[in-house]
């Protein structure tokens, strides 16, 4: 399946995979203009931390937050092998913001939802990887990723 | 990132453009493609690189980096950013009066009247120093009254334009007082700009004249040189004098065309400029600074073309300068006889260069104040290259003349749509409704549809606002009148679209300010604004609008068709 | 391939996934003692709550016996087990043949021998029926009985619902398996903030009425009240172990190995019934905690359909969701005293508290094996995933302790302990070389 691999080397810690995934994904009003005046305000999925990295849900193969949420919302869907949180039967238990071991799981500002990349499920293509204007983003197979020396 | 647009409405510039492809020859369309998508938080006007302990962003989404490192919030991020870009457009104004006053007071130039120019020259360097209070004579008492109200009225260089730099120095001063300095910082150069056409008309005599726009004007059969950008009047006369005695062709791209007794063809508009270099027909360009782009020197390069630089460190005496260049513009195209000559058979005559002094405009006020035309339309601006070349000026334009609106146009944006064959007189009828046709006919002598009023470092546009309002004994916050900003890009423009508030007129601007991470900022710009002011500048959000629906929506205004979805209306104050 | 798995909640629908997952086409019988199928019982509270229909219970598609061709006997208690003949017998008087068995009986819960205990408007919730039970009865006063998760959650519930409710707890403290006193103590605010009478340390010791309760007396007073929640836990149901003759515990869950075996061949256990290692306390446990029954019962499935796979152990964890208002998250021990220790073993506790934000790590030996959060829970699971895989961390406390912890802090410890963190996910990470 693929990932999206992030080249720590190119990623300058410019934060707009988060401003373009809480514009295009996040938002309600999905232009920035608007989005950014949002109440509650809408919550990006990727994370840049640290020194800098973009970072966002690793689907994994094996995903702890799939054991631990207790009515299904997280799901996998069987063709693509992405996990994602089917919002509408969230109860905001945060049994997944728990187990998460990259803590990329976090609850909406209304705290209704728990919110997580999906990789762009109903899109071409993750938005933060369209954007990333040094090209650190991009979408590998997971198995030539392991492989690449660095 | 893809970008799918149309790139120009020219279809002369069209042309080059699978050429320019095919020799790997990159423009500013292909660079702006390759800069997608551009950052959000600057579009916004959320960042700040004003100290070192930045670059900082106001995140909107996250809580950690809400402010910057010095405490600067949204608000005051975006009204510094508008702030910076208005005092740049202001200095640009500076900066041409006072390389305008050097060519004469250097005794390089004799004015023609001599008397005038020393009055103007006298006028500006007061104002340069502490402010011209004569200035203030010029301007209705009730708008004087409002900008001192409001802390705005210009009082020289170092209040209006030092004093509003330190704003983003640091101090605790609030989003409403920094925006009044940009507003400050605004009027100033506009000021510059009245007190640079005053001078004009004293060194050179301002009359329209007839030019001929687009590539066509090229023919590649004598040496041409072409200017570029703006630079000191003083030296565009003495090298038209010089080109002319040895009969060289002088053109422009992006500068003032009418030079009494000299007129520069206007090759192309801002956002193709780097095409007339590449129908081989050009050996020689001269470049101010502002308005041209760096590239045009690689792509200069590309076709063996000379560049001369005017604004140099050293400086040069004129007259030897303009010789020289001349002389280096035959060489070259001694030089370049081979070089294959591809020009686009494009041309359009257009008449260029009105003043409120040849207007009757007794009779364009009571046009307006009687509801024969629906009001006045100012366009403005210059290409960007986040829309279709010249569309969103021609469309306003033409939709504008087809439902009675008379249209005022300055600067690059009459250029533009010169190339449509707007400025032609011939085509009057061909675009105006009844009504503008015989305010046409009535209000001077071969009004074209859309009427020049200059380039904008002359101020005209002002001169003209102030005619009308004293010939129509109303506020010009009153008259139906709307400004359009249809395509703009420059620092020039946003300090001219303040100003054009500051006055009473309503501004629409293309593309959005940097503001619209500041819902504070642009409540600022509408409804302060229009409390103090009786006028707004409209922060438009919507990117994706296409230019017959922006027309559409501004003529709703002139109709003033209510609008439910608008908190208030520019036309709040127009009297009927 | 015959296998039959008895229970029908996480840990046997799970044990299903992963057999299905390496075995598509053997049989597969699965027996449930209550009549609704596929229903999470962590979300009963919300029924009871009015917040959660029937349907939206379900943490599997009607259709998932179906689609996963597992032969459903919903209804059907088991009643006998036979390690030597490999059978069971079922209450619908048949007998089943099996070649794997899963054990997922889950627990019961605690009746406590209180006088009056029989009386109408006491009940428990652990099952479908109870929750319908409490739904529908009638009365503007509650008490619960017991302040652990099913007890708060409860309480809130019906609160949501305009019931006026008091939770009585014996021990000092609201939540006592899953926070220590300071968190405790916010939580309690919490719930008290709701409207709620929380009472701690005191017993009840009888209930009054005549065929309905009307009150509860305990040591200090006397609670009237029209209903009676009972939430004092759950014993595992091991009837059919104990039967079988199985090894069971010290928590008297069933005892199994890493590959989720009991000690009869061929007889797997997993979820609230089985005692597992726990890789917190170092030692058996049993934490009845949903997913735990959810990874023991993929972990099952998958050596009972032939890949060996060991399981690392389990680690209690809780979160309160959004049942007080604040995020509350626990894992692992809440004191240094709840885990087996040697003399040589060390102990820290670090905390931070500001005002309604607490947060507290547990380490023995420099590892971590307990984690309380409450306020700010965002980047809990980072805790969690050091705490699963007993790294050593002591060098990082403050790393750990500080708001801005985030993932790519832990890549070097991720690095140091590079065998253990052999999954893909953090191969890739790892691999960027930050």
């Amino acid at each position: 399946m693929k990932v999206l691999m992030v080249d720590k080397e190119k990623c300058t810690g410019c934060h707009q995979c988060e401003l373009w995934c809480g514009t295009e994904i996040a938002s309600n009003s999905r232009e920035l203009a608007k989005a950014i005046n949002e109440e509650p305000h809408p919550v990006p999925r990727v994370y840049v931390e640290g020194k800098p990295f973009a970072l966002q849900c690793r689907h994994c193969e094996e995903a702890p937050c799939l054991d631990a949420c207790p009515n299904g919302t997280m799901r996998r869907d069987p063709e693509t092998g992405l996990v994602y949180v089917n919002e509408p039967t969230c109860i905001a238990c945060w049994m997944c913001v728990m187990v998460c071991p990259f803590g990329i799981i976090n609850p909406s500002s209304s705290m209704k939802v728990a919110i997580k990349c999906d990789r762009c499920r109903n899109m071409g293509y993750p938005i933060c990887a369209e954007v990333c204007p040094t090209g650190a983003l991009s979408l590998v197979e997971r198995k030539d990723y392991r492989q690449r020396k660095f | 990132m893809e970008f799918i647009q149309k790139k120009t409405a020219d279809n002369a510039a069209e042309q080059f453009l699978p050429k320019a492809a095919d020799k790997g020859i990159k423009l500013a369309w292909d660079r702006f493609e390759g800069q997608l998508p551009e950052c959000g938080f600057c579009e916004s006007g959320l960042s700040c690189r004003d100290c070192l302990q930045g670059p900082c962003i106001s995140h909107p989404f996250r809580d950690a980096n809400k402010m910057g490192v010095c405490g600067k919030d949204k608000d005051t991020l975006a009204v510094q950013t508008l702030l910076k870009l208005v005092l740049k457009g202001t200095m640009a104004s500076l900066d041409q009066v006072s390389d305008f006053v050097e060519g004469i007071t250097s005794g390089e130039m004799k004015p023609k009247n001599v008397a005038e120019a020393k009055k103007a020259i006298a006028s500006i360097e007061a104002l340069l120093a502490n402010g011209a209070p004569a200035l203030k004579k010029a301007f209705p008492k009730a708008l004087i009254a409002a900008w001192e109200e409001a802390g705005i009225c210009p009082q020289g260089v170092a209040k209006d334009l030092f004093k509003a730099s330190q704003k983003v120095e640091g101090g605790i001063a609030s989003a409403e007082e920094t925006l009044f300095w940009a507003f400050k910082a605004a009027l100033l150069g506009a000021f510059a700009q009245k007190l640079q056409g005053g001078l004009k008309k004293a060194a050179f005599g301002v009359a329209p004249a007839e030019v001929e726009v687009n590539m066509g004007v090229l023919n590649g059969k004598g040496a041409t040189i072409l200017l570029y950008g703006r630079f000191s009047p003083v030296l565009k006369a003495k090298i038209a004098a010089a080109a002319a005695k040895k009969k060289v062709t002088v053109a422009g791209v992006c500068t003032d065309p009418v030079l009494a007794p000299y007129t520069f063809a206007p090759v192309t508009s801002y956002g193709s400029q780097e095409l007339p270099l590449m129908t081989g027909a050009v050996d020689l360009i001269v470049t101010g600074d502002q308005f041209v782009n760096p590239s045009v020197a690689a792509i200069a390069a590309e076709y063996k073309v000379a560049v001369v630089a005017t604004e140099t460190l050293k400086g040069e005496k004129l007259d030897a300068f303009a010789k020289s260049i001349v002389d280096r513009a035959e060489e070259a195209f001694k030089f370049r006889r081979s070089v294959v000559r591809d020009i686009p058979e494009a041309k359009e005559t257009a008449l260029m260069g009105f003043s409120a002094a040849d207007l009757d405009v007794k009779k364009i006020a009571d046009a307006v104040t009687k509801g024969k035309i629906k009001g006045i339309a100012i366009l403005a601006g210059t290409n960007n290259v986040k829309f279709t070349q010249d569309l969103p000026f021609v469309t306003l334009a033409q939709e504008f003349l087809k439902d009675g609106i008379l249209c005022i146009s300055e600067g690059d944006a009459s250029v533009s749509l010169a190339k449509y064959g707007l400025l032609n007189p011939k085509q009057r009828e061909k675009h105006s409704n009844k009504a503008v046709a015989d305010l046409l006919k009535a209000a001077g002598k071969n009004l074209p549809a859309v009427i020049d009023l200059g380039y904008s470092e002359n101020g005209g546009v002002m001169e003209f606002l102030l005619a009308l309002e004293a010939a129509s004994k109303k506020a010009l916050r009153q008259l139906p009148i709307l400004a359009c900003f249809a395509e703009a890009n420059r620092s020039a423009e946003v300090a001219e679209a303040m100003t054009l508030v500051a006055m009473g007129v309503s501004t629409y601007f293309w593309p959005c300010l940097p503001v619209t991470g500041s819902p504070k900022t642009m409540e600022l710009l509408s409804k302060l604004c229009n409390e103090k002011f009786g006028a707004k500048l409209i922060v438009h959000t919507d990117k994706k609008m296409e230019p017959l629906a922006k027309a559409k929506m501004i003529l709703n205004v002139f109709n003033r068709v209510p609008d439910p979805s608008a908190t208030d209306h520019p036309w709040t104050d127009w009297k009927k | 391939m015959r296998y039959i798995i008895i229970g029908g909640s996480a840990a046997a629908i799970s044990a299903v996934e992963s057999i299905r997952s390496l075995d598509k086409d053997s049989q597969i019988d699965l027996f449930s003692d209550e009549e609704t199928p596929l229903f999470s019982r962590v979300l009963l509270p919300y029924y009871v709550a009015e917040e959660l229909s029937k349907p939206l219970l379900n943490f599997r598609t009607s259709d998932f016996f179906e689609e996963s061709k597992v032969t459903p006997h919903m209804g059907v208690k088991v009643t006998s087990l036979n390690p030597a003949a490999k059978t069971i017998k079922a209450s619908d008087g048949k007998q089943y043949t099996y070649d794997k068995l899963l054990l997922a009986t889950g627990g019961r819960p605690i009746v406590p021998p209180i006088p009056g205990v029989d009386k109408e408007g006491i009940s428990t919730l652990k099952t479908m029926a109870d929750a319908e039970k409490i739904y529908n009865m009638k009365g503007k006063r509650a008490v619960v009985i017991g302040a652990g998760s099913i007890g708060v959650e409860a309480c809130i519930s019906l609160t949501r619902r305009g019931i006026n409710a008091t939770l009585l707890e014996q021990l000092g403290q609201v939540m006592p398996t899953v926070f220590d006193a300071e968190a405790a103590e916010i939580v309690r605010k919490r719930i008290e903030d709701l409207g709620i009478q929380v009472i701690t340390g005191e017993k009840a010791l009888q209930f009054k009425g005549d065929k309905k309760v009307t009150g509860v007396v305990t040591d200090n007073r006397e609670l009237p009240c029209d209903m009676v929640i009972l939430s004092v836990g759950v014993r595992p149901a091991t009837d059919l172990a104990v039967q079988a003759k199985l090894t069971i515990g010290d928590m008297r869950g069933i005892r199994v190995d890493e590959f989720m075996q009991t000690s009869a061949p061929d007889i797997y256990a997993a979820g609230d019934v089985a005692e597992t290692h726990d890789i917190a306390r170092n030692t058996w446990f049993l934490n009845a905690i949903w997913p735990c029954a959810f990874e023991q019962g993929r972990t099952a499935g998958l050596n009972m359909a032939g890949k060996k796979t060991a399981y690392p152990g389990s680690y209690r964890r809780n979160s309160i969701g959004n049942f007080i208002g604040i995020p509350a998250i626990s894992m692992g021990v809440t004191h240094a005293e709840s885990c087996a220790m040697t003399e040589d073993d060390e102990f820290r506790e670090i905390r931070v508290r500001t005002k309604d934000v607490y947060k507290k790590l547990v380490l023995k030996n420099g590892k971590l094996v307990g984690a309380i959060l409450v306020g700010h829970t965002q980047k809990a699971g980072l805790m969690s995933i050091l705490l699963r895989k007993q790294v050593y961390i002591a060098d990082s406390i403050p790393m750990l302790m500080s708001e801005r912890l985030s993932f790519t802090d832990l890549l070097p410890i991720l690095r140091r302990n590079a065998d253990q963190f052999s999954e893909p996910e953090y191969k890739e990470l790892m691999d960027t070389g930050l």
